[in-house]
């Protein structure tokens, strides 16, 4: 029977291996709304009424509001998530936002899949493939950073929780998510990690 | 009786609890804290190599990573094999299997162990001299047999079982080397708050001080090891202060970036699965101290190789920290005050123990300790020679004028089951020069120590040449504090240890002892056995630079790096020179300072991981049908769908008629796919590609050819108008990421002005092409919105639409040359669609096909595949593409194209290729003449780009470059086949509805 297929369907996570109740816990949440945004100042402005918060307008940071987290990706080009199914509505009305401006809004969500991991390993078993510092000291909640896991380009969000439990997204595209999933697992099988699907 | 050399109390082994490990087929025991080469000491056994070249026995030289004669053979089983592992850095486990290596025989009956009275005819550069001729010879003959005589360990034969993890850390300081000044360093930096790394390649932290008795030295008023204990037990106060023992740092290299080697499991004889073997650390550190200590050079005179025959400090270091008496009549040959710390701690150990010091009058306050002690001290006196076979039995030492030369016949022999030398120390400089810093020579020390830094590092105690603990301690505290503070810590004052300890009296150095007997050997380079004199051969020979000189003796070269020699053989080489040491120079250092598995490089990068492996949304579709796959990048792509009983080729064959009979299902998704925002869209499309597009209507698709600035075609692709200031460009699979970082460089460097984003949407998409005449009736029956009607929806347009209920672009474009649906819905939804296009394809016999159909397909209508019918020398026109090249506007290459040779007659020029046989398929690559048989060299004037078996044509064809192709219409030519010639007819590059009849069906 067919069925919408997110990046980990055809590992069956379900019947993966997975220690119940480890620190480490990782899932995928494939359909999550990603709306991609271009644009200067001038649509930076336009379009938060629209987004009920600032655009981050730094490397590192995000805006986030009501469920939505916008990523700063570039200095006119951001990604929007939001909850799954949002993004037909999102993307009509942030282009009405921004009409007569130069810019561009493209949903990007069957692009990119997310992979969450939470818990205090999460730190070691990024740095196994990712050269950035995630220290608690560099990398802290509510920041996000562009970077690789070993040879595929990710986008992590340290989306809430503190230094003992964070929670950290892992944005990419989504015929990589099978590389980033067994990386993962393989950075991760010293501290041991659970499979929530 | 075993372990005879073990002392009955001291040392930091556990005797309570003993581990059986095997060395050469041989049982022994030992206890948890021994090295291999400690245990085999503990039982008597010193012969434990033979030597790479001469296979002379060889015996411990030292007690740790310097260790050029101890080289065994790790077997663990199960594919685990680590050859040339220093049995010194071995920790003891139970079960641990060694092998001695380089040798024919057993170890005491070497076969090889001729060499050695071949000596006279193996010099320094004999390779080179004599095995060069006959010059087959080498490969064959000379080369195995070297390498048998010759070798280090075997390589392990069965792939590692073992996995291996790095790991990126960020620190403000990294702490290299855990003695007395690392651990100060360590310490001062972390109470700063300052995040540090403090590693060391030893089990546990102490350095030094895992060495000292305790004799005469305290430090804040408390024994070394009370110290070494208090220290150990702040490390937990400090949260940021990351402790790493087993741990090499390995290589230093640009902008503070430093590799360390973390041995997790090899000291372990049950592997726990979940942990890697070995971890390799990639640390970014704001500041570096190095802590690294100093080696102990070993003396230079005849028949210094023997087995027995060790540095000084490593005796100590079996002594105190092993429990391990190396023997019971030992001499100490030094010109250094250190070695009477040694003679000190055997003669309390109940050793009988004489020293031979070269200095006539040492001043320093151990050599009073010595004399009180009662130790036999012979002034002004070195070593010129040894017996003993398997085992050091004898030394002769010689008594020296004030110049430090052996007085003739005033020899004497002293028997000794050990005999020990110190020749000072060099500092562990590795790093530092690694660093790309300049070593400077120290007269008084007679070695090199750091000079001018290049990086943010700083060196402290020994590696510094500052050999006192006390100075270790007040350099290693002051270099950690200073480490913070630049890397932004607010330090404060810690006060220096006090620290009481002999003073030490000057170092005299003798390079080189000759004696009355010239002629003798006496090794350098332990490893690689080099010899003084083949240092004075190569200086004979006219070789002057040091490096031409390691290089021709091999002096230095060994895995080893010259550790214990590369200090002495410069100063042998400047004395044979009659220069200073300075002007000789001295070799720079490189990664990595101890050997490192490959493994450990890999790390995770490996088997499934070794590449990303790319699936579309339709790949388990495509399994259920059967497919083949084959890499295209990274991607997997379906090849072709055999079915029962059917190769390759009759599947191709069945789905290639299908595609033109009836209908065929094929999935487009790895096509590169670029979305195009902004008022400028159209202006920057014409600047990039050769033909117009703004005219094109907003619904419709129009075919583009790139060029580079040369000229040349470098990706081409379907563009379609979505909106007025939209477009959707697709490209190749391979070009997609080089497509848009081209076009997003165009935009951000030279046409800033341009108002236009790009934006990646290769993934967003899955795309399902239906090709053939009945692809209408089956999408008709699956659309739910949009009109596909021929009328509504000609050939090149795009309808936005709903198929199964899904949101679709549809385009209406072919790359099989017959009427062609490409079905474009977001990519979770690709599964759901191909299965419905599929069932609803099922009554007009639909048929899926792969990337081979596709090709044949395509190249039945001529179209090119950027890559494959180009090769970046090819132009618009030489693929007989102008029609898709403007003449009016401007566009990047098109400069190029009007270049003279842009427009030679005789270029290559794509054209159809018929064998005259229809049976034969002609090899893609291979190369087209004039005449089956002309001279040599025979002018190639083109080759076969595609070549392929059509079931629809019922032959063979192919598509080729051709010199003036476009005029050769109907010329037989040649093509080089297998190991003949084939004659083929030139034609036109299309072989099927040259009218374009069926796009439009």
């Amino acid at each position: 029977m067919a069925e919408r297929i997110a990046g980990t369907t055809h590992l069956d996570l379900r019947a993966r291996p997975s220690t119940k109740g480890a620190q480490l816990r990782l899932l995928e949440r494939p359909f999550r709304a990603k709306v991609g945004l271009r644009g200067g100042p001038d649509v930076a402005r336009a379009v938060e009424p629209v987004l009920g918060f600032a655009l981050p307008r730094s490397v590192g940071q995000t805006g986030s509001g009501s469920g939505a987290h916008a990523f700063w990706i570039g200095p006119d080009d951001w990604i929007i998530v939001f909850e799954p199914g949002m993004e037909g509505q999102i993307a009509a009305g942030l282009r009405d936002a921004c009409k007569g401006l130069h810019h561009a809004v493209i949903d990007i969500t069957e692009r990119m899949t997310t992979i969450c991991l939470e818990g205090a390993p999460l730190r070691h078993v990024l740095a196994a493939g990712c050269p950035l510092d995630l220290h608690p000291r560099a990398f802290q909640p509510g920041m996000v950073l562009q970077s690789h896991l070993g040879k595929a380009n990710v986008i992590l969000h340290y989306v809430a929780g503190n230094a003992d439990r964070p929670f950290v997204d892992l944005y990419t595209n989504r015929s990589f998510a099978d590389y980033v999933w067994k990386y993962l697992e393989t950075a991760a099988r010293e501290f041991g990690y659970e499979i929530v699907a | 009786m075993s372990q005879k050399a073990r002392i009955s109390q001291g040392g930091r082994i556990d005797r309570g609890k003993a581990i059986r490990f095997t060395f050469d087929n041989k049982r022994y025991e030992g206890h948890p804290g021994d090295t291999l080469a400690s245990a085999l000491l503990a039982n008597g056994v010193h012969l434990v190599g033979r030597s790479f070249k001469y296979h002379r026995p060889r015996g411990f030289l030292s007690a740790g990573a310097e260790e050029p004669n101890a080289l065994v053979q790790l077997e663990m089983g199960n594919g685990r094999s680590d050859p040339n592992m220093k049995a010194t850095q071995v920790e003891l486990f139970d079960g641990l299997v060694a092998e001695s290596q380089n040798r024919r025989g057993s170890l005491r009956f070497d076969r090889t162990a001729v060499n050695d009275r071949l000596a006279p005819f193996l010099p320094a550069g004999f390779y080179y001299k004599t095995f060069m001729w006959p010059r087959s010879f080498w490969k064959n003959v000379y080369e195995p047999r070297i390498r048998e005589a010759a070798g280090l360990g075997k390589a392990p034969t069965r792939p590692d079982p073992d996995h291996y993890l790095h790991r990126h850390v960020w620190v403000d300081v990294l702490v290299v080397g855990a003695g007395p000044a690392g651990i100060a360093a360590a310490l001062a930096a972390a109470r700063t708050g300052a995040r540090v790394i403090l590693c060391d390649e030893q089990p546990e932290v102490g350095g030094s001080l895992l060495s000292e008795s305790g004799r005469n030295v305290t430090i804040d008023e408390v024994q070394p090891l009370d110290w070494l204990n208090r220290a150990r037990s702040e490390f937990p106060q400090h949260p940021e202060l990351t402790v790493l023992t087993r741990t090499t740092c390995f290589g230093y290299y640009d902008h503070n970036y430093l590799g360390l080697l973390e041995k997790v499991t090899d000291h372990l004889a049950d592997l726990p699965a979940h942990l890697p073997r070995q971890r390799l650390w990639r640390v970014r550190a704001k500041q570096v101290v190095l802590a690294a200590g100093a080696i102990e050079r070993p003396l230079v005179f005849p028949d210094n190789d023997r087995p027995g025959v060790m540095l000084a400090s490593a005796a100590r270091t079996y002594l105190n920290r092993y429990g391990v008496l190396v023997g019971r009549e030992i001499v100490v040959c030094t010109n250094d005050d250190s070695a009477y710390d040694t003679a000190l701690d055997l003669h309390a150990a109940g050793a009988k123990v004489t020293v031979v010091d070269q200095r006539h009058i040492p001043t320093g306050e151990r050599v009073v300790q010595a004399q009180t002690a009662g130790i036999t001290i012979l002034r002004g006196n070195g070593p010129v020679g040894t017996q003993g076979r398997f085992r050091v039995s004898q030394v002769h030492v010689q008594a020296l004028d004030e110049q430090g030369r052996p007085i003739m016949g005033r020899v004497q022999p002293l028997s000794c089951d050990a005999l020990l030398m110190c020749g000072g120390w060099n500092p562990s400089v590795h790093l530092f020069s690694q660093s790309r810093g300049k070593v400077r020579y120290d007269e008084a020390l007679s070695t090199f120590v750091p000079g001018q830094g290049q990086q943010q590092e700083r060196s402290a105690g020994a590696c510094r040449g500052s050999f006192s603990l006390e100075a270790a301690l007040a350099e290693g505290l002051a270099a950690g504090t200073e480490a913070a503070l630049a890397a932004g810590f607010e330090a404060y004052d810690t006060p220096t240890p006090v620290v009481t300890e002999p003073v030490s009296g000057p170092h005299e150095p003798i390079w080189l002892f000759e004696g009355d007997q010239a002629g003798r050997r006496a090794w350098v380079d332990f490893q690689n056995d080099v010899t003084a004199k083949d240092l004075k051969l190569a200086n004979r020979e006219g070789f002057r630079s040091i490096e031409h000189v390691k290089r021709y003796t091999t002096t230095g070269m060994a895995t080893d790096q010259g550790k214990t020699s590369n200090v002495n053989a410069l100063a042998i080489v400047a004395a044979n020179l009659s220069q200073p040491i300075p002007s000789i120079g001295t070799t720079t250092f490189r990664p990595p300072y101890t050997p490192t598995t490959f493994g450990a490089f890999a790390g995770i990068n490996k088997g499934d991981l070794f590449d990303p492996i790319r699936r579309t949304p339709m790949h388990a579709w495509a399994e259920r049908q059967g497919a083949v796959f084959e890499d295209v990048g990274l991607w997997k792509r379906a090849w072709y769908f055999p079915k029962a009983g059917e190769d390759m080729h009759a599947a191709v064959d069945r789905e290639c008629l299908a595609v033109r009979k009836s209908v065929g299902i094929f999935d487009a998704t790895t096509l590169g796919k670029i979305d195009i925002q902004g008022r400028d869209s159209a202006e920057f499309l014409n600047r990039i590609y050769t033909n117009a597009w703004s005219k094109l209507e907003i619904g419709k698709c129009r075919y583009g050819l790139m060029l580079r600035e040369d000229g040349f075609v470098f990706d081409d692709g379907v563009t379609t108008r979505l909106g007025e200031h939209h477009f959707h460009m697709t490209t190749t699979t391979g070009g997609a990421p080089g497509v848009l970082a081209w076009m997003e460089s165009w935009l951000q460097t030279e046409w800033p002005d341009l108002q236009v984003y790009l934006t990646s949407v290769t993934e967003q998409w899955a795309v399902i092409a239906l090709q053939g005449p009945k692809a209408r009736d089956v999408l008709q029956s699956v659309v739910t919105r949009g009109d596909v009607s021929r009328e509504n929806f000609p050939h090149l347009s795009m309808i936005e639409a709903e198929v199964a209920g899904v949101p679709a672009r549809i385009f209406r474009i072919s790359f099989t040359g017959e009427l062609g649906f490409e079905v474009n819905v977001p990519a979770s939804y690709g599964e759901i669609v191909i299965d419905a296009l599929f069932k609803a394809g099922q009554p007009h016999g639909i048929v899926p096909y792969g990337t081979e159909a596709m090709h044949v397909l395509r190249a039945e209508k001529g179209y090119i595949i950027v890559g494959q019918e180009t090769d970046g020398t090819v132009t618009p026109a030489d693929l007989g593409m102008n029609w898709a090249v403007s003449k009016q506007k401007d566009f990047l290459g098109k400069r190029s194209l009007t270049r003279a040779d842009m427009n030679r007659p005789d270029r290559r020029q794509l054209v159809g290729l018929q064998s005259v046989d229809p049976a034969v398929v002609l090899d893609e690559g291979a190369q087209i003449v004039e005449a089956k048989s002309s001279r040599i060299p025979t002018k190639m004037i083109g080759h076969v780009t595609s070549s392929y078996r059509s079931a629809n044509l019922g032959r063979s064809f192919a598509l080729a470059l051709l010199s003036g192709g476009h005029g050769r219409t109907g010329q037989r030519l040649w093509v080089s086949h297998k190991e003949d010639m084939v004659e083929a007819e030139v034609t036109a590059p299309v072989f099927i509805d040259p009218e374009g009849k069926r796009l439009h069906g």
